[in-house]
């Protein structure tokens, strides 16, 4: 046990979680609280895609090659989301549902194109899609956190600004910000986390950690960012005991039990806002 | 004749889906699809673990509770708190299919679950599984499961027509006629549910999620009553399932992941032809001004 404590390996797992969830927290919860909740398994469907057409031009499975194929397709899918929504009277629901169908089908037929043609070299591609990427090497793994920090140092600075574009963007555009460019700013900060972190964690898993820390602390009557931070420390709260658990427990995977952890704590989160409520009101009879 | 049988059945799934996904679309719950495709795996583990089988009744009865929990689940966590309907049916699923990960993990490390399977289906090979009766040979089990659930699904659309309408369209002019808004919604949940664990045994979860969504959503840019939204939509499903079947048969690919394309291409077409509509009319108005 302490060698695997003192184990060089195991600061950087413990470092990646933290980083990969504190930032899909933070950027996510801004996307979420813009009626897109479900955005994170959006884009990240949208990924595959990408990754095929990668595979089919380039003939590698490099992690830094597919990450930027991947990139594209996902913000395709993003600029498609807000074009459906704005351009024809479907609604966001359904905009999404009907790009994740797409996007995953196109994908599904590439992989099953690639398989068919029984190519070299594409042997893993069924386990980088379904989300087993503990195969990645360490210094994958530093590239991608590096991309990750980036991300969390252009929301710490841009956040007042951000905040304006995205939840009240005429004010914004009176004020002569320039909309449509932190709007792609945006996008593509969120969508780089998506990809990352789906080649870490996993798809749907990444879409839980964009999704869920904003989710336990939206039943709280609290400021922006206040709501933000406090999600960020939930989510690194359970980074860090989902990779301790993950160590404890022989052959546990660490993404699907920060998944947990989070559910847990909304289901606390929730119980004790009823029993606040429950409190408030019979305050108020008296 | 298996060619035939192939996109028959698919055509009956096909429709399945969309007549069900049309109502779920003007009910803002599109996402419900994917979300029951991946929150059955907690079913099929948990049923997996409880009797020790890999029997495919067992495991459809683990699946198809999971999607009613999905879906029951959700809606009640959404209607009794703050948070968005979206929002809280990403929460349960995702949680359930987190869990269902963990616990394969700390159980059933041994069991090999096939994505290909359930992502795919195996629908190039349902012919070959045949319905035997007394001796006589009454065409694939897939076929009759498929007409079965797609009599059930019309006939329950059919009689509560009038009832799924005004709880879609008006809840509250529902209530106040005495019409459990409520019930309806859960009612519905549930019908997808079950339309949706049937259909991924048989055609792959890409198709079920493709065909919840996009004939629906087609429709429901063509047209302006609920009735000929039905109708389009399961038109659309079975243009698209033809239509994939060739390509699938050109590029030599998996049949579900076609079909599922097909269904997003039509829907392109269909949003071309009306902007090119729309421009023309502008067009003509301004020079009749002019």
């Amino acid at each position: 046990m302490t060698s695997l404590l003192t184990n060089a390996n195991l600061l950087w797992v413990i470092f990646g979680t933290l980083l990969i969830g504190v930032s899909a927290a933070a950027i996510g919860g801004l996307a979420v609280l813009r009626a897109r909740a479900l955005i994170g398994d959006v884009l990240a469907h949208a990924a595959i895609p990408g990754v095929m057409i990668g595979v089919i031009l380039m003939g590698s499975l490099s992690p830094l090659l597919l990450v930027t194929f991947a990139l594209m397709t996902s913000l395709i899918a993003y600029y498609l989301i807000h074009q459906l929504t704005h351009r024809t009277k479907l609604r966001t629901d359904t905009a999404l549902a009907i790009i994740l169908a797409s996007f995953f089908a196109l994908g599904m037929l590439l992989l099953s194109y690639v398989q068919a043609q029984h190519w070299p070299n594409t042997a893993g591609l069924d386990r980088l899609l379904f989300g087993q990427a503990a195969a990645i090497t360490r210094v994958e793994l530093i590239q991608l956190l590096l991309l990750t920090l980036v991300t969390l140092v252009y929301l710490w600075i841009f956040f007042p600004r951000l905040k304006l574009v995205l939840f009240n963007p005429d004010y914004a555009r009176s004020l002569g910000i320039h909309v449509a460019r932190e709007e792609f700013i945006f996008a593509l900060v969120l969508v780089l986390v998506v990809v990352v972190g789906m080649h870490i964690v996993g798809a749907i898993l990444m879409a839980g950690a964009l999704l869920i820390p904003i989710t336990v602390m939206r039943i709280w009557p609290l400021g922006l960012g206040l709501m933000l931070t406090a999600a960020a420390t939930l989510a690194a709260i359970a980074a860090a005991s989902s990779t301790l658990l993950s160590l404890f427990i022989e052959q546990s995977p660490t993404g699907p039990w920060m998944i947990v952890i989070l559910g847990i704590f909304f289901i606390l989160s929730w119980l004790l806002h009823l029993v606040y409520q429950h409190h408030n009101r019979s305050r108020k009879h008296v | 004749m298996y060619e035939l049988w192939i996109v028959i059945t698919a055509a009956l799934m096909a429709v399945s889906c969309a007549l069900v996904g049309s109502l779920l679309i003007l009910r803002r719950m599109a996402m419900l699809g994917d979300a029951i495709s991946h929150s059955v795996l907690l079913g099929i583990v948990i049923s997996y673990l409880l009797f020790e089988t890999l029997a495919l009744p067992a495991l459809l009865l683990g699946a198809l509770l999971a999607g009613l929990v999905t879906a029951w689940l959700s809606t009640a966590i959404s209607q009794h708190s703050i948070i968005q309907p979206d929002a809280s049916l990403g929460l349960v699923f995702i949680w359930m299919f987190a869990l269902a990960l963990v616990l394969i993990a700390l159980f059933a490390d041994h069991i090999h679950l096939d994505h290909h399977h359930i992502v795919f289906g195996e629908m190039a090979f349902l012919p070959f599984e045949r319905w035997q009766w007394f001796g006589y040979d009454l065409g694939p089990r897939a076929f009759w499961t498929a007409l079965v659930l797609l009599i059930l699904n019309l006939s329950i659309i059919v009689f509560a027509f009038d009832r799924l309408q005004l709880t879609s369209f008006a809840p509250s002019f529902a209530i106040s006629l005495g019409i459990s808004a409520t019930v309806w919604h859960y009612g519905l949940v549930s019908l997808v549910s079950i339309t949706a664990v049937a259909a991924f045994d048989l055609m792959g979860s890409i198709l079920v999620v493709a065909f919840l969504v996009i004939p629906g959503a087609t429709a429901y840019l063509l047209s302006q009553r609920l009735k000929a939204m039905l109708w389009i939509a399961s038109l659309y499903a079975i243009a698209a399932v033809i239509l994939g079947f060739g390509l699938a048969w050109w590029l030599d690919t998996a049949l579900s992941a076609a079909m599922a394309v097909m269904s997003g291409v039509l829907l392109i077409i269909t949003l071309g032809i009306l902007k090119m509509r729309a421009y023309i009319q502008g067009y003509q108005v301004n020079q009749s001004k002019s």
